[in-house]
């Protein structure tokens, strides 16, 4: 262990002493030094790769040794022949770099940036257009993904890749990036302890982030717009999303969170809004959801079964046609001390706490799921009617599935924590 | 009225026909995992014989649906797995060669993709590794699981 410690402080010093002494190789596109890879060659271990004003036309960029590429006003032109810069050393940094024109393969991912077995790299502000995959990290860990922009073409076009993928990763922070128009915006599988900051993620064709058999990963801060889900975590378990925005989700397949088999989770002081499904909830326990605020969707929550022990507490469920679609049992899931626009109770004893408890169910709901043509009922006298009556003595609907202590005024959420 | 009648004859005969009908990527969903339907890949789809099609992000997607079904292939028209070299082109199952390699991922975890022929499985095993599966192999590997 002391040992081990030794190295990595030597280590430490000889990067920071390298780094001082380190010489600066210049690229441009009339000097003698006039390709990346040329320069790459030349180059020794951290040195700084500054490359100037033009346009590059080169793919296959392999950077094999610690090295700092530093752009100034740079374009790489892969020409849609393959990828483009492919960093295999630990301690690479990749800035201020427009690249454009990554080729599309069938069986290869061809990627504008990828990361293969690495350390500690940093990919900052870089600009990415027409692309199948934008950054693509594989088996690495303790890097930095920072203010990229990524802009795909992905229409109705399927063939298109993700915009930054993470596959067998772990300690990755992914903070303020912009992705548009691509598979989905942000992609994990089996990678944990990453975190995702400030990023936005808008009109993709699949999902804004999605996490597949990945743990430990933490949401704060990001908007997802438009997507054919906002979030989707499937096989996943111990994540933690808070203080997202998720709007605009809209289809008859779109949901702002889509959770399929997650366990351990919190879902906190979120904002859901015009979303047809909120939060598509199957085969996922002991999930926390506390302080979101659900505002005018379609459903806001879609419990559709084998649903164990979670807890629905201190959110706001404002003008949702409906707030709760539920499935099977009760399964020890708790809807306490919630906020519900549509509670018609009344406080006797002015305690702020309703006094007769809400049943967050309509009967409706149960027919619209069955034959979802019915939806244009939804306004009419007879539902309101069958509705009221299933309100005043539940038959249908599950007898126990009540908010005991809906709150009689909208919840202030403390954003501080 | 001869006209009338082979029109109608023709009519109940078109619209009891079993139809694959062609999966619409980035607008359908799994059904079996939910998720959208965009990888060209590795999609498939089973159709009954009664005519109803089930569309699947995966293969794995679809051996699980046909497991948890738990009905003899027969209920099946047609079983229908993406061909991994002819990206959006769906090839029958059962004469299907498929490949489980770490090297090329698919989109439930399984790692597993189809071609057309032997001779293209062995291709891409010298390539990328992996193993050679017939669909009766994997089904049997898959259902060990």
């Amino acid at each position: 262990m002391k040992n081990t410690l030794k190295i990595i402080c030597s280590i430490i010093l000889l990067v920071h002493g390298w780094g001082t002494s380190a010489k600066t190789i210049t690229v441009h596109p009339k000097g003698t030094v006039n390709t990346i890879k040329k320069a790459i060659a030349l180059a020794e271990d951290y040195d700084l790769i500054l490359v100037e004003a033009g346009t590059y036309k080169e793919t296959d960029i392999h950077i094999t040794k610690p090295l700092t590429l530093l752009s100034k006003n740079a374009i790489v032109d892969g020409e849609n022949k393959g990828e483009i810069f492919v960093i295999q050393a630990d301690y690479v940094t990749i800035k201020d770099f427009t690249i454009i024109n990554v080729g599309t393969s069938y069986i290869k991912d061809y990627a504008a940036i990828r990361v293969r077995e690495s350390k500690h790299f940093i990919i900052e502000n870089n600009t990415i257009k027409d692309l199948f995959f934008g950054i693509y990290l594989e088996k690495s860990k303790e890097g930095k993904v920072l203010s990229n922009k990524i802009y795909g073409k992905a229409k109705s076009e399927f063939n298109s890749g993700n915009g930054i993928q993470l596959w067998y990763c772990n300690n990755i922070e992914i903070k303020n990036n912009y992705v548009e128009r691509v598979r989905d915006g942000i992609y994990l599988e089996f990678s944990n302890f990453c975190t995702i900051h400030n990023n936005i993620s808008k009109n993709n064709v699949r999902y804004g982030l999605h996490f597949m058999f990945s743990n430990h990963d933490v949401v704060t801060n990001c908007s997802y717009t438009n997507n054919g889900a906002g979030v989707a975590i499937m096989f996943s378990k111990s994540m933690k999303m808070s203080h997202n925005v998720f709007s605009d989700n809209w289809g008859s397949a779109a949901y702002g969170v889509l959770l399929k088999e997650v366990n351990d989770t919190e879902i906190s002081y979120n904002v859901f809004k015009n979303n047809t499904t909120a939060i598509n909830i199957e085969g996922s326990n002991r999930i926390q959801y506390t302080h979101n605020d659900f505002i005018s969707n379609g459903w806001a929550l879609n419990s559709r079964g084998a649903n164990y022990q979670n807890l629905v507490n201190h959110n706001n469920f404002l003008n949702n046609s409906f707030d709760l679609l539920y499935q099977g049992q009760l399964n020890q899931n708790n809807f306490d001390s919630n906020y519900w626009s549509n509670y018609t109770g009344y406080d006797l004893d002015k305690d702020g706490i309703g006094d007769v408890p809400y049943r967050p169910i309509k009967l409706f709901s149960y027919i619209v799921n069955k034959t979802p043509e019915s939806i244009i009922f939804l306004r009419s006298l007879f539902v309101d009617i069958i509705d009221f009556s299933e309100k005043v003595s539940p038959v249908f609907t599950p007898d126990n599935l009540v908010d005991n202590q809906p709150f009689i005024k909208q919840i202030q959420h403390d954003n501080n924590n | 009225m001869k006209p009338f009648a082979y029109f109608l004859l023709l009519v109940l005969f078109v619209s009891c026909t079993v139809k694959v009908q062609p999966i619409d990527y980035g607008t359908d969903d799994c059904d079996f995992c939910k998720m959208g339907i965009v990888d060209t890949k590795h999609a498939a789809q089973l159709v009954t014989t009664k005519g109803k099609n089930y569309k699947f992000d995966a293969i794995e997607c679809m051996l699980h649906y046909i497991e948890q079904q738990n009905q003899p292939l027969t209920v099946y028209q047609h079983l229908l797995v993406a061909d991994l070299l002819n990206p959006g082109v769906l090839i029958p199952a059962e004469q299907a060669h498929f490949i489980i390699s770490k090297n090329i991922p698919s989109p439930m975890g399984a790692f597993l993709s189809a071609t057309k022929t032997k001779e293209q499985t062995a291709k891409l095993i010298e390539e990328y590794t992996g193993e050679h599966y017939t669909f009766a192999a994997l089904r049997q590997q898959l259902s060990h699981h």
